[in-house]
C-alpha cells in the first residue's frame, strides 16, 4: 500500500465535488480513477497532489499524513504529477523544462539553490529522458513551439525527472489522435514495474488496457473499485455512463 | 457642512468613476490593465476646449470631445492591444504606460506645458440651502455622470450586446463559439471607456477653469487604485469603489493633510485593502 | 570630465535596470516601482551619514539592507496579489513612499536633503572614485547573475515566471523564491541609491518617482527583459541618446514612450532579448557557445 486515501470529502461552498472516498494504491501498480464528468475525479487528483486541502478525511503517503502539505512539499515526498491542460515553462527549451525537475532537492533551504544546475550528471541524467520519451533533437527547441503530442511526452519527461515513486497523470490523452494515444500506452508500458502510475483518463481504450485496477467515482462518490474486466462489467458504472448519455439526448 | 462636504465627495467620486470606467471594463474582457485610458482624460479635456472655443457650446464640445477621444480608442486597440492578445500579461501593461507617457507629453510639445484656462458659463445655477451651497458645475457633474452610467447600465444588463459582453468577461473563447463577435466588443468598450474619460476631463477642466499636459497623472493613479478596489472588470464595483474613495479623500483629505497628500489616501485604501482581501472589494469570482 | 558624468549615470541606470530585470525579466514579476528602493537607500544613507555620522561603508552596507528589508515586505505583498494588481500595487508604494520623502520633515521635506562627501581610508571621494566603484558593483552584479542564470535559482525563477502551479509540482516553493527575488532586487536598488546619494551630494523627492521607475522599466524592457545584455544595452541606449542628441532632451519623456508602445509590439522581447531579430542575427553572424 504506497497511498491510501481515507473518508477523503472536498466541498466548494456548499458542493461536495468529492465525497467519502476511500481507497488504496498498491505499490508499482498502475492505477485508474475514472468517471463521467463532474464526477470529482480532478478534485480528488488535485488533493492528493497537495493543489487542495480536504474538507475532511486523509491521503497517507507510506502510512503518513501528506493531505495537509502543500504541493512543493508533496513533490519532495515522491509525488510526481503532469496537468489536464499542460504546465509547461513555454518559454524555456526542452532541455531545461527537464533539467529544472533535477533541482528537488536544492530548491530547499537558502543555499543549495546557488549551486550549478547544468551539471554533466544533470545533462545525462535529461538526455536518457529524452531518450524515453522519444524527443529526441528537440533538446533545443522552445516548448512553446512544439506540438501537443510532444508537449504531453515533454510534461511527462519533467515529471519523471524527479525521479517519483508515484507519478500521477491528469488526462494525458485528452484530444490526442487513436494513433497518439496508442502512442502513449506503449510509453507507459515502458514504465510499467519501476514505478506506481496513478491515472486520471476518460479514453476507455487506454484504461482497459493498461491499468491493474480502477476505482469508479460518479457525482463525488465510490461507485466500483476493481480489476478492469469486473469494472466493464459493473451494473452501477454502465448505468453511470449510459445515464449520462441518455440525459444528453433528451 | 457635512452636506456640503458629503455632495463634494460624491463630485470627486464622479470623476473618478467616469476616468476608472472604461479601464475597469477593458479589464473585464480583455484581461488587460489600459493605464492610457486616463490619458484620455487629458486628451478629452484639450479636445473640448478647442470645440468650445470654435463653437462656444458646452454641448457640441461634450459630444465631440466624447466621440473623437472614443474613436482615438478605436484605433489604439486596433493598432495595439488587439495584436498583443496571444503575449503575456507584462507587454500589454508595458504598451499602456509608454502610451500614457507618449500621450502626455505629445499634448505638452502641441499645446505648451502652461496651464490653459477653460471658462465657461455653466447654464445651471447655484442651489443654496441652509447648510449647503451646491455650485451649477457640480450639479452638471452628477447629472452627467448619471445619465453617462445610466446609459452605461442599460447597455450592459438590457441590450444583446450587454449580454454579449457580459459573455465574453466570463470567457472569451466560448463567446466567440457561440458567435459573439469580440472584435466589435472590444471596440465598442474602447471607444465608450475612452468616451466617459474624455467626458470627466472636460467637466474637470471647466471645475478648475484650468488644463495642463499632466492632468491625467493624479486620475491614473487613482484610477488604477479604484479598478483595483471595486473587482477589476466590474464596472458597477467600480463606480461604488470611485464614490468611496471620493468620499474619504473629501472627509479624511482635510484631517491627515499634514503629513501626507490627500492623494496618496487613494492608495493607501488600495495597499490596506488589498492585504486584507486580495481580490478586491467587489471582485467577481474568478 | 564630462564624459565620466555621463559614464557615472548611465552606470547608475545599468545598476538599477539590472536589479530590477531579476524581478520583472527573470521572475516575470511586474514592479513599475523600483526607483523607490533607489530613494530608499538613498535618503538611508543620507540620515546615517549626516545626521548620525556612519562612515560610508557601513552607510553603504544598511541603505542596501534597509531597501532589502522593505522589498521583502513588497515581496511578502506580491505573493497575496495577483499578477496585474501587482504592477499597481508597486506604483502606489512608490507613490506612498515619495509622498513620505516629500512631506516628512525629517526627510529635508520638499527641499531635500544635503549628503556629505565621504572620506574613505583618508581619500576624499571624487567623480572617479564614484566610477569606479559603480563599475565595480557593475561587474560583480554581473558576476553574480551568471551565476544566478545557471543555478536552480534562475531555474526556479525561471518556473515562477512561465507557470507558478507547475513550479510548485516540482518542488519549488514559489513564495520563498519571490520573496528572495525581490529582496536581492532591491538589495542592489538600496546601494546603488547610496552611492547615488553621495555623487549628487543633494537628494530631493522628485528623483524617485513614478517617472524614474518607468525610465528603469523602459532601460529593461526596450534592452530585453530577462537577459544581462538587455538591461545594460537598454541603459546604455537611452542614457546616450539624450546626451549625444541634445535637442532630444525636451522630448526625453516622449521617446521613452514611443519606444515602449513601438518595442512591445514589434519587439516584446526586446532589442536583444532572447527572441530578437538582432540578437538572433549576431548568433548567426558569430555563433554562440551552448551552455549544454
Amino acid at each position: 500500500m504506497i497511498l491510501s486515501v481515507r473518508n477523503l470529502e472536498k466541498s466548494f461552498g456548499g458542493l461536495k465535488a468529492v465525497d467519502n472516498v476511500s481507497f488504496d494504491v498498491i505499490e508499482k501498480e498502475i492505477f485508474g480513477i475514472i468517471g463521467p464528468n463532474g464526477a470529482g475525479k480532478t478534485t480528488l487528483f488535485n488533493c492528493i497532489c497537495g493543489v487542495y486541502q480536504p474538507t475532511k478525511g486523509e491521503i497517507l503517503l507510506k502510512g503518513k499524513p501528506i493531505h495537509n502539505l502543500p504541493s512543493h512539499e508533496i513533490a519532495n515526498l515522491g509525488i510526481a504529477r503532469t496537468f489536464q491542460i499542460t504546465h509547461l515553462f513555454l518559454d524555456m527549451s526542452v532541455m531545461d523544462n527537464i533539467i529544472s525537475a533535477f533541482g528537488l532537492k536544492n530548491y530547499r533551504g537558502i543555499f543549495g539553490f546557488f549551486k550549478n544546475c547544468y551539471t554533466e550528471e544533470n545533462i545525462s541524467k535529461a538526455k536518457k529522458l529524452i531518450d524515453l520519451m522519444e524527443l529526441n533533437g528537440l533538446e533545443k527547441v522552445r516548448a512553446s513551439n512544439l506540438s501537443l503530442g510532444f508537449m504531453r511526452r515533454l510534461e511527462i519527461a519533467r515529471a519523471l525527472a524527479l525521479e517519483p515513486e508515484i507519478l500521477m497523470l491528469d488526462e494525458p490523452c485528452a484530444g490526442l489522435s487513436h494513433n497518439a494515444a496508442e502512442e502513449f500506452i506503449d510509453l507507459i508500458k515502458k514504465l510499467q514495474g519501476k514505478l506506481t502510475i496513478i491515472m486520471v483518463e476518460h479514453n476507455m481504450n487506454v484504461i482497459m488496457n493498461i491499468c491493474n485496477r480502477i476505482v469508479v467515482l460518479n457525482y463525488g462518490k465510490k461507485i466500483a473499485e476493481g480489476i478492469p474486466e469486473h469494472i466493464q462489467t459493473n451494473k452501477e458504472v454502465i448505468e453511470a455512463y449510459l445515464g449520462r448519455e441518455e440525459d444528453a439526448d433528451t | 457642512m457635512f452636506l456640503q462636504q458629503f455632495v463634494n465627495g460624491l463630485v470627486v467620486g464622479s470623476i473618478y468613476a467616469l476616468t476608472a470606467a472604461g479601464a475597469s471594463m477593458v479589464y473585464g474582457i480583455l484581461r488587460i490593465l489600459d493605464i492610457a485610458n486616463a490619458g484620455a482624460y487629458a486628451i478629452g479635456a484639450y479636445t473640448g476646449w478647442l470645440i468650445y472655443g470654435l463653437t462656444g457650446s458646452i454641448l457640441i464640445s461634450f459630444i465631440g470631445a466624447m466621440v473623437i477621444t472614443g474613436i482615438f480608442g478605436f484605433i489604439i486597440q486596433k493598432s495595439l492591444y488587439l495584436p498583443q492578445m496571444k503575449q503575456s500579461a507584462i507587454v500589454p501593461l508595458i504598451t499602456s504606460i509608454g502610451l500614457f507617457i507618449f500621450i502626455e507629453d505629445s499634448l505638452r510639445l502641441i499645446f505648451g506645458a502652461h496651464i490653459k484656462d477653460f471658462a465657461v458659463e455653466v447654464p445651471i445655477g447655484n442651489i443654496v440651502l441652509v447648510n449647503a451651497n451646491i455650485s451649477g458645475i457640480w450639479i452638471l457633474i452628477l447629472l452627467v455622470t448619471a445619465f453617462l452610467f445610466l446609459i452605461l447600465w442599460w447597455i450592459i444588463v438590457k441590450t444583446k450586446i450587454g449580454l454579449a459582453w457580459r459573455a465574453t468577461a466570463q470567457d472569451m473563447e466560448i463567446a466567440q463559439a457561440m458567435g459573439v463577435n469580440t472584435k466589435q466588443l472590444v471596440a465598442l468598450n474602447f471607444f465608450l471607456g475612452y468616451g466617459f474619460a474624455a467626458i470627466a476631463g472636460i467637466m474637470v477642466g471647466i471645475y478648475y477653469n484650468s488644463i495642463f499636459p499632466n492632468m491625467g497623472d493624479v486620475p491614473a493613479y487613482k484610477m488604477l487604485a479604484i479598478i483595483v478596489l471595486g473587482g477589476l472588470g466590474n464596472p458597477f464595483g467600480t463606480v461604488i469603489a470611485a464614490l468611496f474613495i471620493g468620499l474619504i479623500e473629501t472627509f479624511v483629505g482635510g484631517y491627515i493633510g499634514f503629513f501626507l497628500p490627500r492623494d496618496a489616501i487613494a492608495f493607501l485604501t488600495l495597499i490596506l485593502i488589498i492585504l486584507l482581501k486580495p481580490q478586491g472589494l467587489f471582485a467577481k469570482n474568478n | 570630465m564630462y564624459e565620466v558624468v555621463v559614464a557615472i549615470n548611465i552606470g547608475i541606470f545599468i545598476l538599477l535596470s539590472l536589479s530590477l530585470n531579476i524581478v520583472t525579466g527573470y521572475a516575470g514579476q511586474p514592479n513599475i516601482g523600483h526607483a523607490a528602493f533607489f530613494g530608499i537607500g538613498a535618503y538611508t544613507s543620507a540620515i546615517l551619514t549626516s545626521k548620525i555620522g556612519f562612515n560610508f561603508l557601513i552607510s553603504l552596507f544598511l541603505s542596501g539592507i534597509i531597501a532589502g528589508i522593505v522589498g521583502m515586505i513588497l515581496g511578502m505583498i506580491s505573493i497575496r496579489v495577483r499578477e496585474d494588481f501587482l504592477a499597481i500595487t508597486t506604483i502606489g508604494i512608490n507613490f506612498v513612499v515619495v509622498a513620505i520623502f516629500r512631506y516628512s520633515p525629517f526627510f529635508g521635506g520638499s527641499f531635500g536633503m544635503a549628503v556629505p562627501t565621504p572620506t574613505v581610508f583618508g581619500i576624499e571621494f571624487n567623480n572617479y572614485t564614484y566610477l569606479s566603484l559603480i563599475y565595480l558593483f557593475i561587474v560583480l552584479i554581473i558576476l553574480f547573475l551568471r551565476k544566478i542564470e545557471n543555478s536552480w535559482f534562475g531555474m526556479a525563477l525561471g518556473g515562477i515566471r512561465n507557470n507558478e502551479e507547475a513550479a510548485e509540482s516540482i518542488g519549488i516553493n514559489v513564495k520563498k523564491f519571490k520573496i528572495v527575488a525581490f529582496t536581492i532586487s532591491t538589495f542592489i536598488a538600496g546601494i546603488t541609491g547610496c552611492i547615488y546619494a553621495h555623487y549628487m551630494s543633494f537628494i530631493s523627492s522628485d528623483d524617485f518617482g513614478f517617472l524614474t521607475s518607468i525610465t528603469i522599466l523602459s532601460m529593461t524592457v526596450i534592452g530585453g527583459l530577462g537577459t544581462i545584455q538587455g538591461p545594460i544595452i537598454g541603459a546604455f541606449i537611452l542614457g546616450i541618446i539624450p546626451e549625444i542628441f541634445r535637442f532630444v532632451a525636451d522630448y526625453r519623456m516622449l521617446l521613452y514612450g514611443g519606444l515602449l508602445v513601438l518595442m512591445m509590439r514589434f519587439q516584446p522581447h526586446g532589442l536583444f532579448g532572447k527572441e530578437s531579430f538582432l540578437l538572433n542575427k549576431l548568433v548567426n553572424l558569430f555563433g554562440r557557445g551552448n551552455r549544454w
